[in-house]
């Protein structure tokens, strides 16, 4: 019984501490759910020619979500990992080696890992191409708009034979605008748990694109929703209910988690994310998606040909 | 019946003039999800839908399917009916490795694409050469063609059995099957309209995967063994059938003596 509430949210709860600069037009994120009229309304007041978007259930203007999705996930990015498995009882680390078995790549792939933080995911693909293949030239490139992620990341690398090889490569950089990526360079593009933060969902689709190879896969595993509607009750019991109070516990930062599982609300669905993913000019097999646990999340997979 | 030998005919020679690729749904099978059909049907007509302006600059998706699959077969013999051929074949033509993933379910894809492929080779091949055969002739020519194409990865072929016969592919290897021979008593001028539509062909389709599967063990110089062992399945049915008649025809001649014999002891049905 425990294990399907233990399913939960994987993801990095972005931390948002109380003491976030926005926080004085709001009264901070430990009341958000409550005060969304009042808040939305004395936003429209400030800043009513500027669009907004969606920052878990508040809506924020639009150049100010990458700032607090910034600052969320600085405070988060030394907890980011205990997090995660404290939060999906490990089952985050399941999806992603399901994730790269899917993939499958060959010898001397190059990996684009976007949003990859600490880099679970560039860490698993260069183990399978060693393990799978005895291959040494595959490549990666980990690219993270959060500095300080980046840095859990380089530690974390350190610890492996990979340290200061040509095969992992750090770079800070927005994926909405992938500037230093050259076009057409990279045989894949993968971006686990990160594109839901993003405020310009197509920007980085139609970067993922350009700088894919013809033939090239795009491949993104996300939080998806549940269709089934009793796991999904107690999906969301667990969600709203327990993961906040986890990462108070141990991170000390209630209103990121609150902010990861608002988010996940608020991202599309499987299928309109598998439209807007066809809308950028991917070609999608089949449905498009594959659920993993119930719909918790999903791999999402395009080639670019 | 008969519709059903009028509907194989037009198929067929629509196929033949046209060239395109129709999947005739003879004996009233399910529609066949190859990738080649339905799939890259779906596929293209999410392109169609979605990038109107990008479309005529891009080579079509079943011909990039069609490209790597038949690029991937030169790599079986090495790597097997599996993904690690479908990747191999992919770089062959300067697409990453990870174009595989075009097909989901894997080797059986390439496996399913192979049996389609010869399929259409064999029945382009044959048109114009069964001229001047008598039946059974042309039935032989149709199974050595066949298995011609099946003689470079012959060595491979157990593993695609194999994988053919597992629940989830069970239902399409067996249409392939029986589209296959079904094509290949069309080709010999099959024009049963009774039973014996379907028993020539039951006994072809075992004649032929029972050869196939001779042939997987097969270590004669150029399976000169795989087509005398097909050759003595083909006499085999042959002798059967006559037998079957034989003893049919004199079944008769016993019962009509019996009845005769009855009736002259005043003993059965007189009303005629």
């Amino acid at each position: 019984m425990l294990i399907p509430i233990g399913i939960g949210l994987l993801r990095p709860l972005i931390s948002s501490k109380s003491r976030l600069t926005y926080s004085g037009i709001f009264r901070g994120f430990a009341s958000s759910t409550s005060q969304r009229t009042s808040d939305r309304q004395s936003i429209k007041k400030d800043d009513e020619k500027e669009a907004e978007t969606n920052f878990g259930f508040k809506y924020v203007p639009e150049s100010m979500k990458e700032k607090l999705v910034g600052q969320v996930f600085t405070n988060v990015a030394s907890k980011y990992d205990v997090m995660n498995d404290a939060m999906s009882l490990g089952i985050h680390r399941l999806w992603k080696d399901y994730f790269i078995r899917t993939m499958a790549p060959g010898p001397g792939t190059k990996l684009l890992d976007v949003a990859g933080g600490t880099g679970d995911i560039a860490m698993g693909f260069l183990n399978y191409c060693k393990e799978i293949h005895g291959d040494t030239s595959a490549q990666v490139t980990l690219l993270d708009i959060n500095p300080k992620m980046l840095d859990v990341g380089r530690e974390r690398f350190n610890k492996t034979p990979y340290n200061q090889t040509s095969q992992i490569q750090f770079e800070i950089g927005n994926a909405e605008n992938l500037s230093t990526i050259s076009s057409n360079s990279f045989d894949v593009y993968t971006i686990a748990f990160g594109i839901r933060n993003c405020t310009h969902i197509d920007r980085v689709l139609s970067e993922a694109y350009r700088v894919l190879r013809p033939g090239g896969r795009f491949m993104c595993l996300e939080f998806g929703k549940v269709q089934n509607p009793i796991i999904s009750s107690i999906y969301n019991l667990y969600s709203f209910q327990i993961i906040p109070v986890l990462g108070q516990v141990i991170a000390a930062d209630r209103d990121s988690y609150q902010y990861l599982v608002e988010s996940i609300q608020r991202f599309p669905s499987q299928d309109k994310f598998t439209e807007m993913i066809k809308d950028t000019g991917f070609t999608v097999i089949d449905k498009g998606w594959e659920d993993l646990t119930f719909g918790i999340s999903a791999i999402h997979s395009g080639f670019k040909l | 019946m008969e519709g059903l030998i009028g509907r194989s005919s037009k198929i067929m020679l629509q196929r033949i003039q046209t060239k395109s690729i129709i999947k005739p749904n003879l004996l009233n099978l399910r529609p066949h999800r190859s990738f080649s059909y339905s799939v890259s049907a779906k596929l293209i007509n999410s392109n169609v839908e979605s990038n109107e302006q990008k479309e005529t600059s891009r080579i079509p998706l079943n011909l990039i399917h069609s490209e790597i699959l038949r690029a991937s077969l030169s790599f079986v013999p090495k790597y097997g009916w599996s993904v690690e051929s479908l990747s191999h074949g992919a770089n062959s033509l300067g697409y990453p490795s990870v174009s595989h993933g075009l097909f989901p379910r894997g080797g059986v894809e390439l496996i399913e694409w192979f049996l389609e492929d010869s399929r259409r080779k064999m029945v382009n091949e044959l048109i114009d050469k069964m001229d001047g055969l008598k039946i059974h002739q042309k039935i032989r020519l149709a199974c050595i063609t066949r298995l011609n194409y099946t003689k470079p990865y012959a060595k491979k072929w157990s593993e695609a059995l194999a994988i053919m016969a597992q629940p989830n592919n069970v239902q399409t290897s067996i249409e392939h099957l029986a589209k296959l021979v079904d094509d290949m008593w069309y080709l010999a001028g099959d024009k049963s309209a009774d039973m014996n539509w379907y028993t020539k062909r039951g006994s072809l389709a075992v004649i032929y995967s029972s050869t196939e599967l001779y042939m997987t063990q097969d270590i004669s110089p150029d399976y000169t063994g795989t087509f005398q062992f097909l050759d003595h399945r083909l006499q085999d049915i042959a002798t059967f059938g006559r037998v079957v008649g034989e003893i049919d025809t004199f079944v008769g001649f016993v019962t009509k003596s019996l009845v005769g014999v009855l009736a002259s002891k005043g003993i059965g049905n007189f009303d005629k």
